[in-house]
């Protein structure tokens, strides 16, 4: 068997084996298709300091509708240090584990 | 069945590179309807510096810095890459910036597509048979000659290396058997809360959007969408169900040659309903996976394609 055809077996059965693993077994990753499996939603009501509404379809132009705890975070903050907008108002968030509304100050979640 | 031959024989067999070829036009233009819309979208300001998706990328990936200027060089990588590869000009270099693209696109944006897009694109890299045929010499002999019989002639070159078709048959095959072995492990897809969900959301969200992903008409709104929750999962259920045993029987039956017709014109209409569900965003990957469907046939038999009809 020639080295190049040795090589191919291996990167056959290497991604077969990833593929296995990856597909079948653990958490998403690459070769993971999980499509539309979950339920994740995330909806905002948020205004900015002077009261105008926040549109976050604006910013998150590509993304779907899910969005987790840290995303959310992520996003407030975006909104605090690069926009300089504290947002206030409630977040319903909808995930695997259930629905939960947050309430949101001076851009951080509290409570 | 070739593809059991061709795995017996180390990979060779000797056929036409007409399909690999097709493939290699149909992930271009997947790509290229990809970046076209994304740019409309005002994807060339994504990493601006005041930008929420550079913002966010930067705090999940403070070791991977990709500035700026940086995503633009990227960017205008990508649309030369996925024009390369259509025309057929140096396609493996191309399929391979394609896919460096791609998996550099789920570092911010992760979507199954992009993956699905950027996979193919990578093993495309491992078939030396991608400019033998359809690249813009094809349409410059057509144009000075005969187009039939320079498709013919085309069909009738010989291939023998089959490893990167083979890994792209068995791309699609695990894509469909791990999406349905995950679905049916999620409760919540097989009640059909999850799909519920999402199609509840974006269409609560449309008018907000400043792109909209989705046009639900308003008999499918009344029906699927705006109706009590318990209501709206038993109508979804049934589609749920059906994608799941599609799935599980789609690669199978793609890879017995008799079975194949039906497969795909089967793999054809689920495809056209996942894209009802999002008609921009789904269609590079339907076509993606529905034109690798062109790779379980025997290549053997394309030599023959162009005299069809």
């Amino acid at each position: 068997m020639s080295v190049w055809l040795a090589a191919k077996w291996t990167v056959w059965f290497g991604l077969l084996l990833w593929m296995l693993r990856a597909g079948f077994f653990g958490p998403p990753r690459l070769f993971t298709w999980p499509m539309f499996s979950r339920v994740s939603e995330c909806r905002m009501r948020l205004t900015d300091q002077a009261g105008r509404p926040i549109n976050p379809w604006h910013d998150i132009v590509n993304q779907d509708p899910g969005m987790n705890a840290w995303e959310l975070n992520c996003y407030l903050a975006y909104l605090r240090e690069v926009r300089g907008i504290r947002a206030s108002g409630e977040v319903t968030l909808v995930d695997h584990i259930g629905r939960q509304t947050l309430r949101v100050e001076a851009g951080r979640v509290v409570g | 069945m070739w593809w059991v031959e061709a795995l017996g024989d180390g990979f060779r067999y000797p056929a036409s590179p007409l399909p690999i070829c097709l493939f290699r036009v149909v992930i271009a233009v997947a790509a290229l309807y990809k970046f076209g819309y994304e740019h409309h979208r005002g994807a060339w300001r994504w990493f601006a510096p005041d930008s929420y998706v550079y913002y966010r990328y930067r705090r999940e990936h403070p070791r991977f810095p990709v500035g700026p200027a940086g995503y633009r060089v990227l960017y205008l990588a990508k649309f030369a890459a996925a024009g390369a590869l259509l025309v057929g000009v140096l396609p493996r270099l191309a399929a391979l910036v394609l896919a460096g693209w791609f998996l550099f696109e789920l570092r911010y944006d992760r979507k199954f597509h992009t993956a699905y897009l950027g996979l193919c694109s990578l093993f495309l890299v491992a078939s030396p048979a991608l400019g033998q045929a359809l690249t813009y010499q094809t349409v410059l002999d057509a144009v000075a000659g005969d187009p039939a019989a320079v498709l013919r002639a085309e069909a009738s070159r010989v291939a023998d290396d089959a490893f990167g078709q083979l890994l792209l048959v068995l791309l699609t095959v695990q894509m469909y058997l791990s999406s349905a072995y995950r679905k049916l492990r999620s409760p919540q897809f097989m009640s059909g809360a999850a799909l519920h969900a999402f199609t509840a959301s974006l269409h609560a969200e449309r008018h907000a959007q400043r792109f909209r992903d989705t046009w639900y008409p308003p008999l499918v709104a009344r029906h699927f969408i705006d109706v009590p929750e318990p209501v709206a999962r038993r109508r979804w259920r049934p589609a749920a169900v059906a994608t799941v045993v599609l799935e599980t029987v789609l690669p199978v039956a793609l890879l017995v040659p008799a079975a194949f017709p039906v497969a795909a014109a089967t793999g054809l209409l689920m495809h056209l309903a996942f894209t009802a569900l999002l008609p921009i965003r789904l269609v590079p990957f339907s076509l993606a996976t529905v034109g690798s469907y062109l790779l379980f046939i025997d290549p053997a038999t394309a030599a023959d394609w162009p005299s069809f009809g």
